[in-house]
């Protein structure tokens, strides 16, 4: 009896660790897809970009100091972008918040902006994406918050919705208010 | 992405994708001096691709990997040392972008845990081997039924119960 118990030790440790491995294989808070921001809680880059639109102002990143700011990035040639288009211009109504655009390697971001609209208060033509990789961005669209004190709070890949913005970033607008 | 039907199609590709990439590595500028664009290539094949995350920059053909091959030329022409440009893309992108785990603190466990693990595999391997050693050395006694026939054997009475 005590043989056929022990027996059993291998079985268990292996179903133990099929556990453990199926787990954190299923888990989907944990996806390596959705790679972690190591810039939260630091300051965001500085960017010095020329601007999208004909006759706009540059983006630079002292444009938005001491405001909150919210960074998004897009291309006319993503699919989720156009999604979350609809929610940005609402997004733009806001008075406590600068709405920020940076194209990434678009030619025809300029046409895309002109039939869909403007939400952005200003939009950076990042042509040879440095902006975009100093920002730490492996996908479009993503959008950050950053405060105004100039530290990134919140990244999101994905298209913004009202749902992410009331989960992820309306609870951190309150934060170091000036 | 591939439908089943367009199988053929996909493996009729697969050399002309292939050369495709091997052909926009060496597409991205190389340096002019031969050491210090083996050295880019080198670093390359260290960073992870964030867009195609299974490959390396210099395997990837995705934009953002093709601007990051360019960065890494640009400053290794401009003498960054190869910790030095690792730290400016994991300051960005996180350990996770570098392919070999670098040796930290949290990583510790990962590094460890299979060594960690040979040695309880070997461990359980030497004790199961010295156990069964000291079993087949010590047979088990006698039970009261073995008992009792042997001594009918040994007195003469035959091997047949009473």
């Amino acid at each position: 009896m005590k043989k056929r118990i022990s027996a059993l030790i291998p079985v268990a440790a292996f179903a133990v660790i099929v556990a453990f491995l199926g787990y954190r294989l299923f888990d989907q808070s944990r996806r390596p897809v959705e790679l972690p921001s190591v810039r939260i809680g630091k300051p965001a880059p500085d960017m010095s970009l020329p601007p999208l639109l004909e006759g706009a102002a540059p983006l630079d990143s002292g444009f938005y100091e001491g405001r909150v700011a919210v960074v998004n990035f897009f291309a006319s040639w993503c699919g989720p972008c156009a999604e979350e288009h609809p929610y940005l211009m609402e997004l733009s109504k806001r008075p406590d918040i600068v709405l920020v655009g940076v194209n990434y390697k678009d030619r025809n971001g300029r046409d895309w902006i002109a039939k869909r609209g403007n939400p952005y208060a200003v939009i950076g033509d990042d042509s040879k994406g440095v902006a975009t990789i100093n920002f730490g961005v492996y996908g479009l669209p993503e959008t950050f918050l950053i405060d105004s004190a100039g530290i990134v709070r919140v990244r999101y890949a994905g298209a913004l919705t009202g749902k992410v913005w009331a989960e992820k970033f309306e609870p951190l607008l309150g934060m170091n208010k000036p | 992405m591939r439908r089943d039907g367009n199988r053929w199609k996909a493996a009729a590709l697969a050399p002309v994708l292939a050369l495709a990439c091997v052909l926009s590595a060496l597409a991205a500028n190389p340096l002019s001096d031969p050491v210090l664009e083996q050295r880019a290539r080198n670093l390359s094949r260290e960073l992870r691709c964030v867009v195609c995350q299974n490959q390396s920059i210099d395997d990837s053909d995705a934009p953002m990997a093709q601007d990051l091959r360019r960065i890494v030329r640009e400053k290794i022409a401009s003498g960054a040392s190869d910790d030095e440009i690792k730290v400016w893309v994991s300051d960005r992108y996180g350990d996770f972008v570098l392919l070999s785990t670098p040796m930290k603190p949290h990583t510790l466990l990962l590094w460890a845990g299979a060594p960690i693990f040979l040695c309880l595999g070997l461990l359980g391997v030497f004790f199961y081997w010295k156990r069964r050693r000291r079993e087949k050395a010590t047979p088990d006694a006698l039970t009261r039924e073995e008992e009792e026939r042997l001594n009918r054997i040994l007195s003469g009475n035959g091997d047949r119960a009473p």
